[in-house]
């Protein structure tokens, strides 16, 4: 068996005596569209905190790419290879929503203060690069044509989508998505789909928390069930539907309204 | 590629070169001097706060260590002026970097307290080593920098010639950093420093970078004005001067280079004008401050970006008049 | 005893940091303008001490409300640095409008209560500071009343823990937050009444009284009343402590390494558990 993307190994996190995420496993494989559902305050968003570096764990073990990266902050996971997008939607508002990609790609600028300073050969040359590669970004997920609006004037769904490309724009190998489809109408929650469906097979990894039962259901290849900071279940999505905590604890009670959201 | 720096950097400078010329006595050529030396400060003051959005309330103080730095080395030591004055940046940025590694990770008002808590210890430490720096008496003495054949630093014109020049290298620092990921990254951080560190940016190595960027040209602001005013006393680096250095920043504009520049000339001129009221000076400078805050948060460069978005386009070349979000 | 001023004033502040999240820098100029009134009345005027301080209070308290309605209103929903730089430029505006009136040269304020001593377990200890003791007791046994027992407490609280959702809520937040500022400026203007006659009075003696109630209010965590009433006494102690054991000529610096320290260490005070910011 191939030793996964992602491994998530006893994780824990306790704010004063809340076990927001309690001694969490979970793997996402290489290639796969990995979900996370589970009711509000179960510790989706926590979890994805963890394993981008922006809160440190009490316990457990964070692997990627087979190397330990517990306790890593955000901008060394980056640089490791997984990006991320936010719940409540973190775009640099003032800025268009070219400069919010060209951000995204910060990581791939190589050079140094000294080059900047200088105006060296190599700071044109990597500054150059990456312009076309945000251009490129652009492009590909039929940004262009606003690339110079202010992002925070942008409709909610097509922001969501900046901040997905933004993302992508630092070229990770897999990418953290926490509730993309929220605020979303079904026209564009279908487009998303297709949107996420595109960017797997552009070779990127894809592990997202999402309310929304059909987007789940139509894309994901694995899911796994949290509440109250726990595991109840993991698998695909029929396993995980027919599973009887996940029954009891969350589709039979909360499943109309987990869809009407 | 557009230009970093363009037509009208090109004439401000010659406009600063020939500003000497069309005032021809020593009164308003001192104070051309005071206005470009505090123009290198504000523009320190603006890598920092403006840039990163982190407010320094202390940075009078580094401002001091430059100018006690470059004084003593080249009373106490013989060291040559030229070489001070590169002593004074390197000190000014490792205080900067000494204050700022333990500090910098705070957000907001607990970084502005801070720096003012080490700024007023800074100038505790000069005011009461008194064997160093004979404290509140004062450093008499100070020499001018030694002529370079025929350019006598001595001579007002030259002097200012020469802090013209270190005024345009720091305006050239400053707008290619902000040309580059650097500038990006700094205005990210500013406007969210999750959001920034999810791109991948060192949100704390970005910030302790430019802090002591910042510092270090204070030093070499603080230096300039030791072998200028040849007599240099704590109560110049107090956190009064601080906040001055603050007012002239936000009325130029915080986060614009020109907008740094702008506001230290005008408020140093300002500040000289309202001395013809003498005790009412500080009162109205009080009201200045509150009326910009209030009324023009963005200082002069929000007012050219609102009234005059051709002039600024021009002004601050091009594509930065749509990142801005300093003048949110 | 000298920490119960720092109490004082340290409580006014943080009352407003808590509500507004503004560091007021003019909460110096309340304190140095309720000694200045207060010597007025009482040299001037020649009207009796307390009801000097009294009044004093109360016209200080006003004040605190006016600059809240000019100064602070129009910015409440610009970013919190804004407010800063606002308080910065009441504070160069009211000290030197305080200059303007009073003049620069520091002045004698004599209390009647200078020249009494009361015994106290064998130990002398001047009248003045006996009253700055307990007239600090009183004002903050009052405070603690007003915020818990009150209509206008409940409000204030509810405000200072969220802003938008006290007034969605139906609190006149406009209301309290300028009932908030008189209250902290009076505080203030007690403890520069108190202490003037200790001391003496000038134009820039709020700059120390402002910089000591930071420590205060970063050490006993933001908006946190009952920590800023131990680190006032604490802050108190530790002063008069090490200027006899360190160095007098640093006195002032002690205040500053404290709340470096505070910040650096504890950025959330001493007296509460550290929280996680969410995301």
């Amino acid at each position: 068996m191939t030793s996964p993307l992602l491994n998530v190994d006893g994780l824990s996190k306790h704010f004063g005596g809340i076990r927001a995420v309690d001694a969490l496993s979970l793997q996402v494989m290489a290639g796969e569209i990995f979900g996370l559902i589970g009711p509000n305050g179960s510790g989706k968003t926590t979890l994805f905190n963890l394993i981008t570096g922006i809160y440190r764990p009490t316990g457990g073990k964070v692997t990627f790419k087979e190397q330990d990266v517990t306790g890593w902050k955000p901008h060394r996971m980056v640089a490791a290879g997984m990006a991320r997008t936010f719940q409540n939607l973190r775009l640099f508002g003032q800025a268009t929503v070219y400069q919010n990609v060209l951000l995204g790609a910060h990581r791939l600028a190589g050079y140094t203060l000294l080059d900047a300073l200088l105006h060296t050969r190599r700071w044109a040359k990597v500054e150059r690069e990456i312009a076309a590669h945000a251009e490129h970004w652009l492009e590909q997920y039929g940004l262009t044509a606003v690339r110079h609006e202010v992002a925070s004037s942008l409709p909610q769904g097509m922001q969501r989508k900046v901040e997905i490309v933004r993302a992508l724009s630092a070229h990770p190998t897999l990418l953290c998505l926490d509730e993309p489809a929220a605020g979303l109408n079904p026209t564009e929650t279908q487009e998303l789909m297709d949107f996420i469906l595109g960017i797997r097979s552009a070779g990127h990894t894809v592990f997202l928390i999402e309310h929304d039962m059909k987007l789940v259901k139509g894309i994901c290849d694995r899911i796994a069930v949290l509440q109250f900071g726990q595991k109840l279940a993991e698998g695909d999505f029929a396993t995980v539907s027919g599973h009887p905590a996940v029954i009891e604890a969350y589709l039979g009670r909360r499943f109309k309204r987990a869809k009407s959201h | 590629m557009k230009k970093t720096i363009n037509l009208s950097w090109y004439i401000a400078l010659a406009f600063a070169l020939v500003l000497p010329w069309l005032f021809p006595n020593d009164y308003t050529r001192h104070l051309l001097v005071m206005a470009m030396l505090a123009a290198v400060t504000v523009s320190s003051l603006n890598l920092i706060h403006g840039m990163t959005g982190q407010l320094s309330l202390g940075h009078a103080a580094f401002y001091g260590i430059g100018a006690y730095t470059s004084a003593l080395l080249v009373m106490r030591l013989g060291v040559p002026f030229w070489l001070a004055f590169l002593g004074a940046i390197a000190l000014g940025g490792l205080t900067g970097l000494l204050v700022g590694l333990p500090v910098l990770h705070l957000r907001g008002h607990f970084f502005a307290v801070a720096t003012l808590g080490f700024g007023e210890i800074i100038n505790l430490v000069l005011t009461n080593s008194v064997g160093l720096t004979r404290g509140p008496m004062g450093l008499p003495g100070i020499p001018a920098p030694k002529a370079i054949g025929p350019l006598d630093f001595t001579n007002r014109v030259i002097y200012y010639y020469l802090v013209v020049l270190v005024l345009a290298i720091v305006v050239v620092i400053s707008l290619r950093i902000q040309d580059s990921k650097f500038g990006r990254a700094l205005l990210a951080i500013k406007a969210d420093d999750v959001a920034a560190s999810a791109m991948g940016i060192n949100v704390f190595y970005f910030r302790v970078l430019a802090f002591v960027i910042s510092t270090g040209v204070a030093g070499a602001a603080g230096s300039l004005y030791a072998h200028y005013a040849l007599f240099i006393s704590p109560i110049t680096f107090s956190t009064t001067d601080s906040v001055n250095l603050v007012v002239m920043l936000l009325v130029g504009g915080t986060g614009s280079v020109p907008g740094a520049v702008t506001g230290a000339v005008l408020l140093t001129f300002l500040s000289e004008w309202l001395r013809q009221v003498r005790e009412y000076q500080m009162v109205i400078y009080g009201l200045l401050v509150l009326g910009v805050i209030i009324f023009v948060p963005g200082g002069m460069a929000g007012l050219a970006a609102k009234w005059l978005p051709a002039l600024e386009r021009r002004l601050k070349g091009g594509k930065r008049g749509d990142v801005a979000p300093s003048q949110r | 005893m000298v920490g119960s001023s720092f109490t004082l004033n340290a409580l006014g502040m943080t009352l407003i940091l808590g509500m507004l999240d503004l560091i007021n820098f003019a909460h110096g100029e309340f304190f140095s303008l309720g000694a200045f009134i207060a010597l007025t009345l009482a040299v001037v005027l020649k009207l009796p001490y307390l009801l000097s301080v009294a009044l004093a209070i109360v016209v200080v308290g006003f004040i605190g409300m006016a600059s809240e309605r000019l100064a602070f209103r129009p910015l409440r929903s610009a970013p919190r640095l804004s407010l800063l730089i606002s308080s910065l430029g009441l504070s160069i505006f009211l000290q030197n409008l305080a200059q303007l009136i009073w003049g620069p040269d520091p002045r004698d304020f004599s209390s009647p209560f200078l020249k009494l001593s009361v015994e106290f377990f064998g130990f002398s200890v001047n009248g003045q500071r006996v009253l700055i003791f307990g007239l600090a007791l009183g004002l903050i046994g009052l405070l603690y009343v007003l915020i818990q027992r009150t209509d206008v407490g409940i409000a204030m609280r509810a405000c200072a823990y969220d802003l938008q959702t006290a007034s969605l809520l139906g609190v006149r937040t406009d209301l309290v937050v300028m009932l908030t500022f008189m209250v902290g400026a009076a505080l203030a203007a007690a403890a520069g009444a108190l202490l003037g006659p200790v001391f003496t009075v000038y134009p820039t003696m709020g700059l120390a009284a402002k910089m000591k109630a930071f420590v205060v209010v970063v050490m006993g965590g933001i908006g946190n009343i009952s920590g800023a009433i131990w680190s006032g006494f604490i802050l108190g102690m530790v002063e008069t402590l090490a200027a006899g054991f360190i160095s007098s000529q640093y006195k002032d610096a002690i205040a500053f390494i404290v709340l470096i320290l505070v910040l650096v260490f504890k950025p959330t005070g001493l007296f509460v558990r550290s929280s996680v910011e969410k995301v």
